[in-house]
This record gives structure tokens, C-alpha cells and sequence, in this order.
């Protein structure tokens, strides 16, 4: 679009026209832009979300793990997991954002979301405190919600919906 | 014997500056999402940047002039000025994606948030590129560059399954998540066919003061050189589909999560090499970039150029690198999150390829410049599909960016 513009401004010496010829590109573009950039369903947006969320958690497992067996530093350990953190959060804000078919679906997978940022600002405060017991603690509620996650998952796009 | 060592310290040369944040982040995403599938285009990209990266040593070893410098001379500088800015424009995002790619490194060592390095680290850059010589930013640098090796350690040492990696190697269609499928192997290709790559090595070639003598070598450092460096890549990508993706990492969005590439296979250690070899590679590439800009900018105006000039004996060219590596800092030091840039900033190159690859068909054939040394059947038709491809890559890079890039 930028390109077709640049084009079109280089064969337009007349400024008129070349408002002119914008505006039509606009218009043309406008329709395909809007379809794009709303073309992400409330589903699509909870399927992304709890995949990220998913992912995230892993990765805060794996981090956790690490620190527990001193191949991780802790101040690396701490910034991961608060990063983590608030990716799960910010995965849980935007599920309760959609408005699904069915509410009490949506509730699971925030529950089991809000489970799991739980646990990941809990592995971070244990690391923090250099606390290996807490730490191995959270990396545990960190499974477990993981599978309440995918448990949610499951329900909240099986087909009977 | 001196031609050997010089051809084996250009492929050493070639191998340690491969790797960037850019190939890092694009392989550590498809590798672990795609699993192999996508070693594809790390492979086409690796086999476009040798015949470009070739052929713009060999124009230069030929013609003694650079490929931005035939640019200008040859379609005058009014067709000059796209490519230019083109150029300029995506090397500044790219410039910024490295300063990034370093100051994360630095963030992971200390603990200290990345933005807080990025003026600190366009310092350094900026102070060597105005101290240093061009034997010490291409060759010292690369050969630090060398630790990236790691990577392909860690991805022998992992056993992979080398007859699912050699079918990755085929083009094939995604079995999930099309649009970051697509988007994903246009970021690769990106990455892999940076316009700054052949350009610098053109630049870097008259630096050298190469010659006709030097054509032998040229073919031997842009094949095997280039050939290695992909393969550091496709390293990158079997460690983070067997280490990342089978641990159901997929979503490779923040960048605390890519030392965890290395950490299972290496330990505390994997933790130490894969921030020394993010730190190095990056701040090589940064380098090579500012120079870039430096290089395109002074010879597009007819300036006086060359990094192993004092600073007064060539002010614009100095002033160019100058205001590239503090501005691209800028970026970053505002909190533009630095994974995010690359991402964009590598799709964004791939979608410029046209305007910087078109111009290959004229200047490799062109006996002025070239004489007998022009481009072959094989080199042309390269050349032709590498232009089809930037072509059917800048067309379908914003939809894709759109759908896939999120």
C-alpha cells in the first residue's frame, strides 16, 4: 500500500490529484485493513491466549528447574519468572475480555490462567528469597495448573458448545 | 600458501559473522513451533546470500567499485535514491534490532533492564567503529564470533533424527498455524538475505583492495563461508525445536526465554555461551550495519569513504555512522521491546530484496564493469529467481505481518 502510494505520488505533480488519488487508495485499502485487523474472533483471541499461556508456563517450569539445579543465576531466574508473570496475567485480562457462548467455560480457563500466574509471582518470590523448597513448590502448582489449563481447554472448545 | 590462509581466514570470517539476532530469533521461533519443518528456508535463504554475497565480491574484485557505487554510476543517482532509502530505512531498523540484541545480552548478564544499555552499548560500537580498523571489526570480531559454533554443538549433542531434518530441507506445506507459518519463513528469508550482508561484503572487498587475484578466493569464502554460517542457523533451529519445542515452549514471544535453548544441554554454562554468543553476534552485525550505512550514504554522494581513514580524513562518512548507531539506540532505549523489532525488522528486509536485488541482473552482466567475468547461466538464473522471490515476498509481507505477525 505504502509502495502504490509512493507510486502514485511520483507520477502526480498536481496535488489535487494526488489527495485525490489517496483518498480512493484509502478507500480501497480501508475495507481489507478493517477485515484484517477484525478478523481475529473472540475464539481465536481465547485459542491464542490460552496457547501463549501454555507455552509461558512451560518456559516458567523450565526456569524454575534450572535455577533449582544452579544452571540458572538468580537475578536471570527472578526477571524471567516476573516476565512470565505477567504474560499469564495478561493472557487471563484477555480471555475475561471475550464474551463466549458459554460463561461458565470462559471461568474455568481464567481460573485455571489466574492458577498459573499464581504459582509463576510465587516460583520468582521464592527465587528471590534463594527459598529451594517454596520454589520447588511452585514449580509444582505451575504442573498442576498446567493440566487444569488444558483440561479447560479441552471443555472450552469441545464441540458441544 | 598465503591465498590458502587468506581464503580459509574469509570463511572463518564468514562463519563467526553469520549469526545475528536476526537468525537467532527467527530460528529459535520456527524451530520451536515448526519443529524442522522450516529448515526449508534457512536452506533457500543460505543458497540466495552465496550467490549475492559471489557476485558482489566479484564486482568488486573485478570492476574495483562497490555495489551501491555501480548503482549510482550506472542508473544515475535518481534511480540510485530508492534503494537507498529503502536501505537505509530497513538497515536502521536492523541497526536497532542488534543494539537490542546486545542489550538484552546485557540485561540477562546483570539483571539491569535492556534499555537502560542501549546508549551504553551505541557507545562502544560507535567508539570502535571511530578507533578500530576494518581488519579489526571483520576479522577480530568475527573470529569472537566463533563461539556461535555452540549452537551446532548443542544440536549434535542432542542426537537429533537427521532424516526428519533433511526432509525439513524440502519446501512443505504447514500442518498448523498457516498465516505464522508463511510469516515465519519470510522473517528467515529476511534474516537470512540481509541486503547489508552483500553490500558490506562488496564494500569490505575494496577495503581489501582485492583484484582479479582474488576471484578464486571469492568463490570460496561466499560457498563454503556462507554454507557453514546457514548451517550455525539450522543449528539454532534443531537445538530450539528439541529443546524448546519438546518441552512445549511454542510461543517463543519473550526473549527470557531463549537461553533456555542451551541451558539443558550445557548446564550453567549454556546459561554463559548463549549470552556471550547473542553479545558478540550482535555487536558484530552492529558494527557491520552503522559501517553499512556509512558505506551507502558516502558512496551514493561521491564521498570520501573508508574505515581505515582518520575520522577528519573522511567527516561525512565518520558523521554517517555517527548519527546511525546513536539514533538506532534510540528505539530501544525507550523500552521498544527488542525480539518484537527483530521479528518485524527481518520481514521488512525480506519485502526490500527487489529493489537492491534488481540491479544485480544489470551490473553482473555489464562488460564495463565486469568484462569477462560476467554473470554466468547459473548465476543469472539465481539472480531472476531471487528477484521473483523478493518480489512474491514484498507482496505478500504486510498481509502476512498482519495475519501471522501478531
Amino acid at each position: 500500500m505504502v509502495a502504490a502510494f509512493i507510486f502514485m505520488i511520483s507520477s502526480n505533480c498536481n496535488e489535487r490529484k494526488m489527495v485525490g488519488s489517496a483518498i480512493r487508495l484509502t478507500r480501497a485499502f480501508l475495507p481489507l485493513l478493517l477485515l484484517a485487523l477484525t478478523s481475529c474472533s473472540s475464539s481465536e483471541t481465547a485459542e491464542q491466549q490460552i496457547k501463549l499461556a501454555s507455552s509461558t508456563a512451560q518456559a516458567a517450569v523450565m526456569v524454575t528447574d534450572a535455577w533449582l539445579s544452579g544452571a540458572a543465576p538468580p537475578r536471570y531466574a527472578s526477571s524471567a519468572l516476573q516476565s512470565f508473570t505477567e504474560t499469564l496475567a495478561d493472557a487471563g485480562r484477555q480471555v475475561q475480555s471475550v464474551s463466549p457462548s458459554d460463561p461458565a467455560r470462559r471461568e474455568a480457563v481464567s481460573t485455571a490462567l489466574g492458577r498459573l500466574s499464581s504459582a509463576a509471582k510465587r516460583a520468582q518470590t521464592a527465587v528471590e528469597a534463594e527459598q529451594h523448597a517454596q520454589a520447588g513448590q511452585a514449580q509444582r502448582e505451575l504442573r498442576t495448573a498446567q493440566s487444569d489449563l488444558a483440561t479447560a481447554y479441552r471443555q472450552y472448545f469441545s464441540p458441544d458448545r | 600458501m598465503k591465498k590458502l590462509l587468506e581464503i580459509s581466514l574469509g570463511v572463518v570470517t564468514s562463519v563467526g559473522g553469520f549469526l545475528e539476532v536476526g537468525s537467532i530469533a527467527t530460528a529459535a521461533q520456527a524451530g520451536a513451533l515448526f519443529g524442522f519443518q522450516l529448515v526449508w528456508a534457512v536452506v533457500l535463504g543460505t543458497i540466495c546470500i552465496i550467490f549475492l554475497v559471489e557476485m558482489a565480491g566479484r564486482f568488486a574484485a573485478v570492476s574495483h567499485h562497490t555495489i551501491a557505487d555501480g548503482i549510482r554510476e550506472r542508473f544515475g543517482f535518481n534511480a540510485f535514491i530508492w534503494p537507498l532509502l529503502a536501505a537505509l530505512f530497513v538497515n536502521f531498523l536492523v541497526l536497532s534490532a542488534e543494539i537490542g540484541g546486545v542489550a538484552i545480552a546485557a540485561e540477562l548478564a546483570t539483571g539491569i533492564g535492556f534499555q537502560w544499555w542501549a546508549l551504553p552499548v551505541a557507545f562502544f560500537v560507535w567508539l570502535l567503529l571511530w578507533k578500530g580498523t576494518f581488519g579489526l571489526i571483520e576479522k577480530g570480531m568475527s573470529m569472537l564470533g566463533l563461539v556461535t559454533l555452540c549452537f551446532v554443538v548443542a544440536a549434535v549433542m542432542l542426537h537429533p533424527d537427521w532424516k526428519e531434518v533433511a526432509t525439513g530441507a524440502v519446501p512443505n506445506l504447514p500442518q498448523h498455524d498457516t498465516a505464522k507459518y508463511w510469516f515465519m519463513a519470510v522473517s528467515i528469508l529476511g534474516a537470512s538475505i540481509s541486503p547489508y550482508l552483500f553490500m558490506f561484503y562488496s564494500s569490505g572487498g575494496i577495503e581489501d583492495q582485492w583484484d582479479k587475484t582474488y576471484i578464486g578466493a571469492n568463490r570460496a569464502i561466499a560457498g563454503l563461508g556462507m554454507s557453514f554460517g546457514g548451517g550455525i542457523s539450522v543449528g539454532v533451529l534443531i537445538v530450539a525445536a528439541l529443546v524448546l519445542g519438546a518441552h512445549g515452549v511454542t510461543q517463543v514471544d519473550d526473549y527470557n526465554q531463549l537461553p533456555l535453548m542451551l541451558i539443558p544441554i550445557f548446564g550453567f554454562w549454556g546459561f554463559v555461551l548463549f549470552v556471550v554468543s547473542l553479545a558478540i553476534a550482535c555487536f558484530g552485525a552492529a558494527l557491520e550495519v552503522a559501517l553499512q550505512q556509512a558505506y551507502l550514504v558516502a558512496q551514493g554522494f561521491g564521498w570520501t569513504w573508508g574505515e581505515d581513514l582518520k575520522p577528519r580524513d573522511d567527516p561525512g562518512f565518520s558523521l554517517v555512522y555517527t548519527l546511525s548507531v546513536f539514533l538506532a539506540a534510540v528505539p530501544i532505549a525507550l523500552g521498544l521491546d527488542p525480539l518484537k523489532l527483530t521479528i518485524f525488522s527481518m520481514a521488512l528486509t525480506a519485502a526490500s530484496l527487489p529493489l537492491t536485488v534488481v540491479p544485480f541482473l544489470f551490473l553482473l552482466n555489464d562488460d564495463h564493469y565486469v568484462g569477462e567475468h560476467c554473470n554466468g547461466v547459473i548465476s543469472n538464473a539465481a539472480v531472476i529467481f531471487i528477484i521473483a522471490l523478493g518480489f512474491v515476498l514484498a507482496l505478500v509481507t504486510i498481509p502476512l505481518q498482519i495475519f501471522g505477525g501478531a
